[in-house]
């Protein structure tokens, strides 16, 4: 009520703005109507706010408090324009239903419109409330009813039923809870609806009491509606309603056993949703589940050209009004066409689920002529008929004068916000690629725990690196010594090198460098500048064995000769290189005994 | 010296989070029945080709508006192991078009929890929660809070603790940079502030872990339910909660479950059967 009644207001404030310049009043009338003046406690009146004039833009009403008396529900308002002899008249209708709170005479305050700084009121009206239906049925009860229900002769009981078992997607069932009691001697009673999975549901005010007779015996009853749409075909199941109240004690019975919690249920009903028929389904069906017609009128019939004009497109009808869609306009190319606004309106008339959209279009027209507005249509599934049925608006005809051509721009409307005409949940999503199981996610793979020792290792490593290096630094004896191995490895690769070659004094300088600075730097003497006996003597004091001495003095021996005097043929060179391998091992040996016996 | 000894022990610290985290698991991004492993708790006929078939006819049963009939194949998707955000997301609203509001929010809460950042999920779910008869209030906190909490919540553990393996695998390319060169003011501030990452991020990955593993989180399928005292109808009836609403689960007893409205102190027993939790228990990872 309060969103229609906000929607509405931003409507009338945007056409409001829109002829800004040209609305202005002639005269107002303002009356209020009512459907009967004597109504049952159970019955509504229909009450009626027509503000008529030879206005552009009709005001809106300000209501009575009524609050007190009655039980208001909007049932939507209604628009009419005509021009005779070049003058405008709108007329608006603001519709309420009444139902009466209690028994008595009410009076319906005056309703006001203020326009023009001018209060316009309607007249009071009173209301007679009786009991029962007195102006239906004059002189009887129709509060007393009969029924087909067995009572079993209990003291409460509940049912549910539903209007029909079987219905069109979307289309209205009517489920009746009605509880029975023939005792005052309850409390904290409520009801709980049943579960509702797969419809739509609208609640049908008011709830009815009134006394039905059941085996013989009178029933106060209380009956409360509901309308369901099915939302999908197929059997479904309306679950069961529960009457939830209290007993209370007997005070005359010494042994009452009252005062316990009771809950009382009804059976599920089981109801068939029958699919909308897909043969004779005509194309662009948008939905609409319903017996609908369709309105259509311009707010003026003759404009100037580039000057807005107002269509409005009304829907209303009974059936669920959330299926109709928006109607799609026909081509009209001599128009620029700005969506405006949009309503929905709710109603339940005689019980039956119903109400109106309403759609607001701007047009306006590019160039002067007489323009026709084709039928304007909407398809829907009538569930009565069982077929899909079109309604359709009839042409409508504007006339387009020459445009002020003084105006100009100005006369282009300021371009309207951009109105959401309607909401749902977003789309399915689509495959993008093949489905694949969930996989374990990264951060519980085995691979990304064991990644997270790699940086560790690699800083321990650089971390070993970096503190050798210091130590290196720091003793020259012993960073040469660590090296010697590797540089005799070198020394004696590059001596094979040679050897391939066939060039011999380049072999045993090889082979003399390495074993010589071997010596030098794994021992910690200065080998190069020593003759042969010297190092020999120096192998000697530093625990080298006989055979040790000797393999390295002859070699170097050779070595010299095959340098300076060249006699070392091919195979004098290969021998030599086997021999520095075999004097290089046994070195080694000598300083790991050394080092051992240290 | 010192410090360098601070540093390794913040690694130290951050690898021995890594395998707690591990332990601790995800639901959900872990794993389980909603979200199963691979072909673990599932019929095993659906191998990935004949998954994306089931999930393509499914997708045209429901635009074809048969919604029945494409739940039914989504359900057979989760059951077979394919628990993926998009299965949970056109399922949920599969049953927002069949009238299943609580089970529509349910699905959307399960694609979430697979993936906090789908966005059609998120819309959906806020769409929808317009409809519901219960309004849940936000958390209190400020704007500040609120952002935090908005981005806390759209991302997985598995990013957070990405990014802690981002930041210690920096942590150490400074420190050996500074090793090799010796260190300088600037690699200090640099190792401080990724060690700091680098804990946050474990300690946030951690504790969302913990927390979706310890947090049982369902929807209220049932139009309507009644929260009472104790487990039991005889209980005094405390408020009442309706359909698709989240509640937290505190205990379970005798067919009962105590529940916890968030952002509120309510809280009381209903019957389990009026909810199903987002990650059962049985599903999580243990």
């Amino acid at each position: 009520m309060r969103r229609t009644g906000r929607t509405l207001a931003v409507a009338l404030a945007l056409l409001a703005f829109v002829f800004a310049g040209t609305a202005s009043a002639d005269d107002l009338a303002v009356s209020a109507r009512v459907d009967k003046r004597t109504v049952s406690l159970n019955d509504a009146v229909r009450l009626s706010i027509i503000v008529e004039g030879t206005v552009r833009q009709v005001p809106t009403p300000k209501l009575p408090d009524l609050e007190e008396s009655f039980s208001v529900h909007s049932s939507g308002s209604s628009t009419n324009f005509s021009m005779i002899n070049g003058r405008v008249t709108s007329s608006k209708t603001w519709s309420f239903e009444l139902y009466p709170k209690s028994i008595g005479t009410h009076t319906i305050g005056s309703a006001e419109v203020e326009f023009d700084g001018v209060v316009y009121r309607t007249d009071p009206i009173e209301i007679e409330v009786v009991e029962g239906t007195a102006s239906a049925t004059p002189g009887g009860d129709d509060r007393r009813r009969s029924t087909g229900v067995d009572s079993e002769g209990r003291d409460v009981f509940v049912t549910t039923s539903v209007s029909s078992k079987t219905a069109y997607v979307d289309e209205q069932i009517t489920l009746s809870l009605k509880i029975y009691r023939r005792t005052r001697t309850w409390s904290d009673a409520h009801y709980e609806l049943p579960d509702f999975q797969g419809f739509w549901v609208l609640d049908l005010p008011p709830q009815e009491e009134y006394i039905e007779d059941v085996d013989g015996i009178s029933y106060k009853v209380i009956e409360v509606k509901t309308a369901l749409f099915g939302t999908a075909a197929g059997a479904a199941t309306i679950g069961p309603a529960a009457l939830v109240y209290r007993e209370e004690r007997n005070p005359f019975s010494f042994f009452s056993t009252g005062g316990r919690q009771r809950r009382l249920m009804t059976d599920p009903i089981e109801v068939e949703i029958l699919p909308l028929p897909a043969t004779d389904r005509p194309v662009g069906y948008g939905g609409a589940v319903g017996n609908y017609a369709v309105r259509a009128s311009l707010e003026s019939e003759a404009v100037r050209a580039l000057e807005p004009v107002v269509l409005t497109i009304t829907i209303e009808g009974a059936g669920n009004i959330r299926t109709v869609p928006v109607p799609t306009l026909p081509d009209l190319p001599e128009f620029k066409i700005y969506e405006s606004d949009s309503a929905t309106d709710l109603s339940r008339v005689q019980r039956v689920a119903g109400g109106r959209k309403t759609f607001e279009y701007v047009l306006v027209p590019q160039t002067p002529g007489t323009r026709a507005i084709p039928p304007i249509e909407l398809t829907f599934f009538d569930p009565g008929a069982g077929r899909y049925r079109t309604a359709a608006t009839p042409a409508l005809r504007l006339e387009v004068a020459e445009g002020d051509t003084s105006a100009g721009e100005a006369a282009v409307p300021v371009p309207t916000r951009i109105t959401r005409l309607g909401r749902d949940i977003r789309y399915i999503r689509e495959p993008r690629e093949a489905l694949e199981r969930r996989r374990r996610p990264v951060h519980r793979t085995t691979g990304f725990l064991l990644a997270q020792f790699v940086p560790l290792v690699a800083l321990a490593g650089v971390w070993i690196v970096r503190r050798r290096r210091d130590l290196y630094a720091g003793d020259e004896a012993l960073a040469r010594s660590v090296r010697a191995p590797g540089k005799a490895r070198r020394e004696l690769q590059e001596a094979r090198s040679h050897l391939t070659r066939g060039d011999g004094p380049a072999v045993c300088a090889s082979v003399a460098r390495a074993v010589t600075d071997f010596v030098g730097d794994r021992f910690g003497f200065p080998a190069r500048g020593m003759t042969l006996p010297a190092l020999a003597d120096a192998l000697r004091e530093r625990g080298a064995p006989e055979e040790t001495v000797e393999c390295v003095r002859e070699l170097l021996g050779q070595c010299d000769l095959g340098r300076f005097a060249g006699g070392s043929g091919a195979v004098e060179a290969e021998r030599i290189v086997a021999s520095a391998e075999e004097c290089l091992r046994a070195l080694e040996r000598v300083r790991a005994r050394g080092r051992r016996r240290r | 010296m010192r410090g360098g000894a601070i540093i390794v022990a913040a690694l130290a610290a951050i690898l021995a989070g890594g395998p707690a985290l591990a332990q601790t698991g995800v639901p959900g991004l872990a794993g389980g029945p909603a979200m199963a492993q691979t072909g673990a708790l599932g019929p095993a006929d659906l191998d990935a080709g004949n998954a994306t078939r089931v999930f393509a006819e499914a997708n045209a049963l429901y635009a074809e508006g048969r919604y029945d009939e494409a739940a039914s194949l989504y359900d057979r998707l989760v059951a077979a192991g394919y628990s993926l955000a998009d299965v949970h997301y056109n399922l949920g609203n599969t049953h927002y078009k069949r009238g299943k509001i609580g089970r529509a929010v349910l699905e959307y809460e399960r694609a979430l929890a697979v993936a906090p950042d789908h966005d059609d999920a998120l819309a959906n779910l806020a769409f929808v929660r317009e409809q519901l008869a219960d309004r849940q209030a936000p958390l209190e906190g400020g704007i500040l809070g609120a952002l935090l909490d908005r981005i806390y919540a759209r991302v997985t553990p598995s990013s957070f603790a990405i990014l802690a393996s981002a930041a210690y695998f920096a942590l150490v390319g400074v420190l050996i940079a500074a090793v090799l060169r010796r260190g300088t003011a600037w690699t200090a501030r640099a190792a401080f502030v990724l060690t700091a990452v680098a804990v946050l991020a474990t300690a946030a990955a951690g504790v969302k872990a913990y927390r979706a593993r310890a947090l049982r989180e369902a929807i209220v399928l049932a139009d309507e339910v009644a929260v009472r005292t104790g487990p039991g109808d005889d209980f005094v009836l405390e408020f009442r909660l309706h359909e698709g609403t989240k509640v937290r689960i505190r205990e379970e007893r005798d067919g009962w479950r105590r529940t916890a409205v968030g952002g509120t102190d309510l809280e009381g027993w209903v019957p389990a059967a009026a909810l199903e939790e987002i990650v059962p228990s049985e599903r999580r990872t243990p």
